[in-house]
């Protein structure tokens, strides 16, 4: 059965995520409680599921590996976007991610509706940044060139997650057969997952998970929709623990996300680790 | 609503006095991590944070990342069953429903007391070859189960994250998420537990005191087992969120790497364990026995006092020990004494007394490894032979449940006898095999050799002699050699009998299995390498054939595609041309339009002027009347006037010719010069361009012909393109055929490769293993004596004939070393 296999820290698996850098990200985007830009949001959400994950893998002996991480911007340029101590790196196993952020920011978090604000550490590991083209081609293939060999040395992980954050529409070609290119890579347990969170600035309302058969707005949500891989058991698992209610077979492609919908589909998409 | 997250947990941590409502937390401050922020250490369903309190009390806060499930009445039952006891395994703890604030938000959190004990997996670790404290730590684990049995209450939960080990031994238990206490009973459980502890058959809702039954079981029989037998930590991954056993083992025993390499170990009681622990998996949860405690001393336990079923001398305890309740009664049995309960295993010796005993224990577990690939393990037990258990109601057990119990009945009794006679404090060191004593020179009478080798000559020399005389040449060398041939062989005989020979022999003998074994392991991982490495070209291969085929497919649709663009062009092209055409003749028509128009200007112009009127210019009016007649009347009318031999002609429009009298020369010219007046004064009238409506007609007729252009050109494109897709179609369809294959390719070589990889990671154990017993072997028989059949005889012929040989020099180094714990630790 495909993506059964255990994650440990002998078969670790990975979880890429590319990041549109577009001049349009720079637009905020709604469903947050304070304004930000789309490039704000997801840098935001991105550094948070690091985090999450690094406490997540933190056992009495340290953070464990389980996962390989890497950060992927395209923009003017493509590249790995990490700061700090891991500028350069692509694919960076947790422990390092944990142990080095770039910067330890300065947040204000709010108590309760009444009570005044107070300042909390929040640890980041790259920055928004909203300048350029959306090389999108570009940047699936650069996904595809440090996949294939990472598969090659963990050939029975549970597939590598890609997860693409994007506002618009590919400017260096059919971002399509790329995306089937990346998702034809498999370890024995599967293939590669790809995983499409469209971003919007308008009012129009999230759609979250499609199932196969949804009804979406325009060719480019559909394209977008045909680019995403169905949802393993164990997202659907999350989705379910989360209350969304999906269609068999949903995959993993939100169009027109705001805020929340960010978070959440980052959430139930990086649902890999089953430890009992 | 949706429960914070890890990291809005540690957000609030950072300043527990705003964000807990127990003003203890309050005051206390979260341990930091190396980057300044509050270390969690994460489970499956809560995040604990350790907080220390100004007093110097620490606490541990679980704060939770998976929804409760336990309600208040449920941990209320808890606290108030557990305030009522006083076992060591507790730890005091609060469900503070309304705990922690997040967001805004207030979410329950679980105080603990924090507890410096150690984690198992860690505590087993640091004393993988420690084989005393490890069998100490299982009796432990007994004596736990039959304590938390005493108590009313199963945890639920086993598993090493919740179990730790205080300085001293004791166990403690945390996360009582899942506890049964008596108040409870009725109540459904609400986890299943870690599934490398649990039954496969539990389920959410099964709840009661048998909880821990099965996870009881798993967890000692893992520890006995290491006790007993180190090494299979590094071969089973032990630690790896498990000690030795993980769901998929508990789930198909029968396609069990762990349990195979369990019940394939020399460890005594290892392979009896294992198959016990496995017999249980074809029982429900419910029917799995409760450890016992009447088990607990591990095969390498040091039981010194204290443990009641520890005993004096060997062979004596097993008559006296009582069999679980789950065995069936023995007929020789008189009384089945019930399950002790614990309580005299809660002061175990430590100290010194426990080292040594350990030390004793660990070499006794070491040299059974030995003993135990040469004799049966002893079976003491006294029901041994009777083999029938008695059903004591009369036989009416069926077969298939008594086969079953007899089964778990002879695995129980190998248990028990396998304590005393392993583990007995007063058992003596079983005897080493005589190792063989290397010698630097040979021993036993060198001369007898002498006189062989001295005689071998001698015959050697008679048949020279005889030579001499005359018998041929090839009969007396092949002569002299079958002599000399036939010494040498008695030498080596008598070579081979010496004691260095023999020794050097039977050294040979006993290192060969080990050293066959790891040259056989190490064939094993070449092979399995090369195998791999063979899989990686194979796939790299089809990979350059794939791309290849791709490449080829991509020239002939681009062939295809070519044809079909260029057949196009010449469509196009001549579509241009006739494009042209029609341009051109829209012009001509123009043209032929505009002069048609003028010609009818100047004929109705001409047509206005009546002859009547050439009377003023010098016609005569007869003419005049005489052309009317021929209905000539006008200038449109006529258009030459000839003067001919009969007289005057006037040349009509539509060709007739009149012959009309009278008219002379003068009176022609007069006409002419009339008419040439009133056609110049036509031409002042004719228009020099088309009217707008009759241009605009003109062009719309044309356009109709360049619109069905336009549209043969658009079918023309549209077939192209349809030829085109089609094409593509058909090649796509090819290349996709050979994508497919190479993905079938690629998948079959991952897991071509994972299969190769288990298996290397297993050869690799295996070299490293038969490295280590062919250490282990080399070093109990020591470095025989490098002396050969050459040294033999250059000493057999040194020495002479009068010249005794020391039997015996010294110089044996013999390396007794079966108590030497292997040096690396993984």
């Amino acid at each position: 059965m495909p993506f059964s296999a255990e994650i440990s820290r002998a078969n670790p698996t990975c979880f890429l995520f590319l990041i549109d850098q577009s001049e349009s990200m720079g637009a905020h985007i709604g469903g947050g409680d304070v304004p930000m830009t789309k490039a704000e949001a997801v840098a935001d959400a991105v550094n948070r599921l690091l985090s999450e994950l690094s406490i997540k893998c933190a056992k009495e002996d340290g953070v464990r590996d389980y996962f390989h991480v890497g950060v992927i911007g395209y923009g003017a340029a493509v590249g790995p976007i990490l700061d700090g101590a891991l500028a350069g790196r692509d694919l960076v196993p947790l422990s390092e991610v944990a142990a080095r952020p770039a910067r330890m920011e300065e947040r204000t978090r709010q108590n309760g509706r009444h009570s005044a604000g107070r300042t909390v550490k929040f640890p980041t590991w790259f920055s928004p940044v909203a300048y350029g083209d959306t090389p999108m081609c570009a940047a699936l293939t650069r996904a595809r060139g440090l996949l294939g060999p990472w598969l090659a040395d963990h050939p029975g992980c549970f597939p590598p997650v890609v997860v693409n954050i994007t506002d618009g529409v590919s400017t260096d070609g059919d971002a399509l057969p790329v995306a089937q290119g990346l998702q034809a890579l498999t370890s024995a347990d599967g293939h590669v997952l790809l995983f499409n969170l469209h971003l919007s600035s308008g009012l129009s309302d999230p759609v979250i998970f499609p199932g196969p058969d949804t009804a979406l707005p325009d060719d480019y949500a559909r394209q977008l929709h045909r680019m995403s891989s169905p949802l393993p058991d164990q997202m659907m698992a999350a989705a379910a623990r989360q209350d969304l209610v999906l269609d068999a077979g949903a995959r993993g492609f939100a169009f027109n996300a705001d805020i929340s919908a960010i978070v959440q589909f980052l959430d139930v998409g990086t649902q890999v680790l089953e430890l009992r | 609503m949706k429960l914070p997250g890890a990291t809005a947990y540690m957000e609030a941590l950072q300043d527990p006095a705003t964000c807990f409502a127990d003003p203890e937390l309050a005051g206390a401050s979260a341990a930091l991590g190396p980057l300044g922020l509050p270390r969690a250490v994460s489970g499956n369903v809560a995040v604990v944070f350790r907080l220390d309190g100004s007093s110097g009390r620490s606490w541990a806060v679980r704060c939770f990342v998976r929804p409760l499930e336990a309600e208040r009445a449920r941990y209320e039952a808890l606290r108030s069953h557990l305030a009522t006891l006083d076992s060591s395994w507790r730890v005091g703890f609060d469900l503070q429903p309304l705990g922690i604030r997040v967001d805004g938000g207030w979410w329950p959190v679980v105080k603990m007391e924090w507890t410096t004990a150690e984690p198992l997996l860690s505590y087993v670790r640091r004393h993988l070859w420690d084989g005393a404290a490890l069998g100490y730590l299982a009796a432990r684990v007994a004596a736990l189960a039959e304590r938390l049995r005493a108590d009313g209450v199963a945890h639920g939960d086993l598993q090493h994250g919740n179990l730790l080990v205080a300085p001293g031994g004791d166990l403690r238990l945390v996360d009582y998420d899942g506890m049964y206490v008596p108040a409870l009973a009725g109540w459904a459980g609400t986890e299943r537990g870690h599934r490398n502890y649990q039954h496969p058959g539990r389920a959410v809702g099964d709840f009661g005191p048998h909880l821990d039954s099965f996870s009881a079981w798993s967890i000692y029989a893992s520890i006995a087992a290491l006790a007993a037998d180190p090494l299979l930590w590094g071969r089973l991954d032990g630690g790896e969120e498990a000690l030795l056993l993980r769901h998929h083992d508990l789930e198909q025993p029968g396609r069990s790497a762990a349990f195979a390499a369990m019940e394939a170990s020399d460890g005594p009681g290892v392979a009896d364990l294992a198959a016990l622990l496995r017999s249980f998996l074809a029982l429900r949860p419910d029917e799995v026995p409760p450890l016992s405690h009447a088990l607990g001393p591990a095969p390498a336990c040091p039981a010194a006092g204290g443990v009641p079923t520890a005993p004096g001398g060997a062979g004596s305890g097993a008559t006296g020990r009582p069999g679980p309740s789950w065995l069936p009664a023995k007929p020789s049995a008189a009384v089945v004494t019930p399950t002790r309960s614990g309580g005299a295993v809660d002061d175990p010796p430590v100290g010194a007394a426990a080292l040594a005993a350990g030390e004793a224990a660990m070499r006794r577990a070491w040299s059974a490894r030995g003993a135990r690939a040469t004799d049966e393990t002893p079976r003491n037990g006294p029901g041994d032979t009777g083999g029938v258990p008695a059903t004591g109601e009369g036989g009416k057990d069926d077969d298939a449940a008594r086969t079953e119990d007899e089964r778990r009945r002879s695995l129980y009794d190998a248990l028990v006898a396998a304590g005393p006679v392993d583990t007995g404090p007063g058992a003596a060191d079983p005897p080493l095999p005589p190792a063989p004593a290397p010698a630097v020179a040979f021993g036993g009478d060198l001369r007898e050799a002498r006189r062989t080798v001295a005689g071998s000559g001698a015959g050697a020399v008679v048949l020279l002699l005889t030579v001499a005389v005359g018998l041929p040449l090839l009969v007396a060398l092949v002569g002299a050699v079958a002599v000399a041939g036939a010494g040498l062989a008695q030498v080596r005989r008598l070579f081979l009998r010496t004691p260095e020979a023999r020794a050097a022999h039977q050294v040979g003998a006993v290192l060969a299995a080990p050293r066959r074994a790891a040259g056989d392991a190490v064939a094993a991982v070449d092979r399995l390498a090369r195998g791999r490495a063979e899989v990686s070209t194979g796939e790299d291969a089809a990979a350059r054939d794939a791309e290849r085929d791709r490449a080829r497919l991509r020239a002939r649709q681009d062939a295809e595609l070519r044809d079909v663009d260029v057949s196009l062009e010449a469509t196009l092209a001549s579509l241009v041309a006739r494009e042209r055409a029609i341009g051109v003749a829209e012009q001509e028509a123009r043209t032929v339009a505009l002069a048609a128009l003028q010609s009818s200007v100047v004929d109705a112009q001409l047509a206005k002027h009546s002859l009547v009127s050439a009377s003023a210019a010098g016609v005569s009016d007869k003419i005049v009347h005489l052309l009317a007649l021929d209905d000539v009347r006008s200038a449109a009318d006529f258009t030459d006037v000839l003067v001919e031999k009969k007289g005057g002609v006037v040349v009509c429009r539509d060709g007739r010719r009149i012959q009309v009298n009278g008219v002379d020369r003068r009176q022609a010219d007069a006409i002419l010069q009339w008419r040439r007046r009133v056609a110049g004064a036509a031409q002042l009238k004719v228009p020099d361009a088309l009217p707008p409506k009759r241009q605009s007609a003109i062009r719309a007729e044309h356009n109709r012909l360049r619109s069905a252009l336009a549209a043969e050109e658009e079918s023309a494109r549209v077939l192209a393109r349809r030829r085109a897709d089609g094409i593509r179609e058909r090649w796509k369809a090819e290349q996709d055929a050979v994508l497919q294959r190479q993905n079938q390719v690629e998948a079959d070589a991952a897991r071509q490769r994972v299969e190769i990889d288990r298996d290397l990671a297993r050869a690799r154990k295996d070299v490293a293993e038969a490295e280590w017993h062919l250490g282990q072997h080399q070093e109990e028989v020591g470095t025989p004596a490098k002396l050969g059949l050459v040294d033999y005889l250059r000493q057999a012929v040194a020495v002479g004939p009068l010249a005794g040989i020391a039997g015996r020099p010294g110089g044996t180094h013999r390396h007794s070393s079966r108590d030497r714990m292997p040096s690396s630790q993984p």
